[in-house]
């Protein structure tokens, strides 16, 4: 079946297993099962997560933070620089939702992403909505992270729905996929496209689906905000 | 240090008992969000592959019986697919689920069920590939299974039961014969199908699967009642759960 669409279609293949951030070495076995899905599929773009996932007791199946030190920082970058390697090609970073920092962080998110991209010549992938959550959860300004982020790096966007959510540390967002793109996000979405011109978007939308007509009229805001910068020329109006 | 820290985390993280990690600004209770990311998702991850256990069982006990499994089984890999390799023997460890003894060979159908879908495609071999083996050879014709292709037997009508379960609506089983069932499990395109053998069938074919040459499996199930060594055969092939016929032997 992606043989098919891929004929008509160009994929973008994008990963959650890595542990790009992980301390471990990479899993071997799973770079080359991605290896082989990008030989024979041959995607537009490739993408992963700054996040980690495994550990010596295994698989946690969760998109886990970790804090933004030099160390990290290094481990990170000779991961990204492993499976750009072992792929051939560049593939993009994606921002992750986050509900905790770290006492041992040393350097702030977009600077760190920024220098990991000077380091690897990686791509990016940014969700908006991550840098929603994570700036609501964090007290962080996401209008300032938006405009601080190296957007002439971004190949593509994600856009999703979050769930508010409390706890004894009072009000948060889970970054939930289960709902409609929020206005604020989708003010986010539109000032980003304003200086990038149109990129690929996706809207992830993976738990609590709705009807089609619910789906598609998602889509259609999506493409009004894309269409109205329709005359970019892409990056090239980044400033 | 990430990697001493990162393991304190995973372990609090598979643990609620521990407390939060040193070093994590945990506003009150957020690291909890991960703590049920991770267990949560892996629940949800096992009801998917074993959703008829899940009914059989209902959404809370499942959760349950999930929960304990997750917390000390974590995947070993990150194919989510392979996960609960031994879910299976766990619920027959499970004393809350003794009352359903079946309970555990339906989670090991799901899991057949499951691997049949992920298993390597393969064109399965026509009937008509026997009319090019010389009657002489047949005695020494081995084959091989198509790479989908799975046999199980149970001492519970697990098929049924799982039959019963693939509509929406309630399952009647007050009228299931509680005997033991057999069956191919196999996936020749790209649905998988289950078929019901026999007991003379299950042997046939368990024996041709086991490598033994077709003379071989005949001449040791001359025994058995009901074995019609076309018959099944054919029923093999039309399952489509033959990939290859070998002479090599002769």
């Amino acid at each position: 079946m992606l043989e098919r669409l891929r004929a008509d279609y160009p994929l973008s293949v994008h990963g959650v297993g890595l542990s790009i951030g992980g301390a471990l070495p990479l899993d071997a076995a799973h770079l080359q099962r991605l290896q082989t899905v990008v030989d024979r599929y041959q995607p537009a773009l490739v993408s992963e997560h700054l996040a980690w996932s495994t550990h010596q007791s295994g698989f946690l199946n969760d998109l886990l933070a970790m804090p933004y030190s030099n160390e990290t920082l290094g481990i990170a970058a000779r991961h990204i620089d492993q499976v750009q390697t072992a792929l051939g090609r560049v593939i993009a970073l994606e921002n992750p939702s986050t509900y905790v920092t770290f006492s041992n962080s040393r350097w702030d998110e977009v600077d760190f992403i920024a220098e990991l991209q000077r380091r690897t010549g990686c791509g990016l992938l940014l969700d908006v909505n991550n840098v929603y959550v994570s700036a609501v959860n964090h007290g962080w300004d996401a209008v300032d992270y938006i405009a601080r982020f190296p957007l002439a790096h971004v190949r593509e966007i994600h856009l999703a729905g979050h769930a508010p959510a409390a706890d004894a540390g009072g009000g948060f967002l889970i970054d939930a996929h289960d709902r409609a793109v929020a206005d604020d996000v989708m003010s986010l979405f539109a000032a980003v496209i304003a200086r990038t011109g149109p990129l690929p978007s996706l809207i992830e939308w993976d738990n609590d689906l709705p009807d089609w007509p619910e789906l598609m009229a998602e889509v259609d805001r999506i493409s009004g905000v894309l269409r109205s910068h329709a005359d970019m020329d892409g990056l090239s109006h980044v400033a | 240090m990430w990697l001493e820290q990162s393991k304190d985390i995973a372990a609090a993280l598979a643990d609620p008992a521990r407390l939060v990690p040193n070093g994590i600004n945990n506003k009150r209770d957020r690291f909890d969000v991960y703590r049920n990311n991770v267990a949560g998702s892996l629940t949800c991850a096992l009801g998917e592959t074993f959703p008829v256990v899940k009914r059989l069982v209902g959404d809370d006990f499942f959760s349950a019986m999930a929960g304990v499994y997750v917390r000390d089984n974590m995947p070993a890999s990150p194919l989510l697919f392979e996960y609960g390799a031994t879910f299976a023997d766990f619920i027959d460890g499970f004393e809350p689920a003794g009352e359903l003894p079946y309970l555990s060979d339906v989670a090991r159908l799901e899991r057949l069920w499951l691997d049949a879908y992920h298993a390597a495609d393969a064109v399965p071999l026509k009937i008509d590939a026997l009319a090019a083996i010389a009657e002489d050879e047949l005695d020494d014709l081995t084959l091989t299974l198509h790479p989908a292709a799975f046999l199980f037997r149970s001492a519970y009508p697990v098929l049924s039961i799982w039959q019963a379960h693939q509509r929406a609506d309630a399952p009647d089983l007050s009228a299931l014969s509680w005997q033991p069932e057999r069956m191919l499990i196999v996936r020749p395109a790209l649905d998988v199908a289950l078929v019901r053998l026999d007991a003379a069938a299950y042997a046939f074919v368990a024996g041709l699967a086991a490598g033994q040459s077709l003379g071989n499996v005949c001449g040791s199930l001359v025994d058995i009642a009901d074995v019609d060594p076309p018959v099944h055969l054919a029923q093999l092939f039309q399952a489509g759960a033959v990939q290859a016929l070998d002479r090599s032997c002769i």
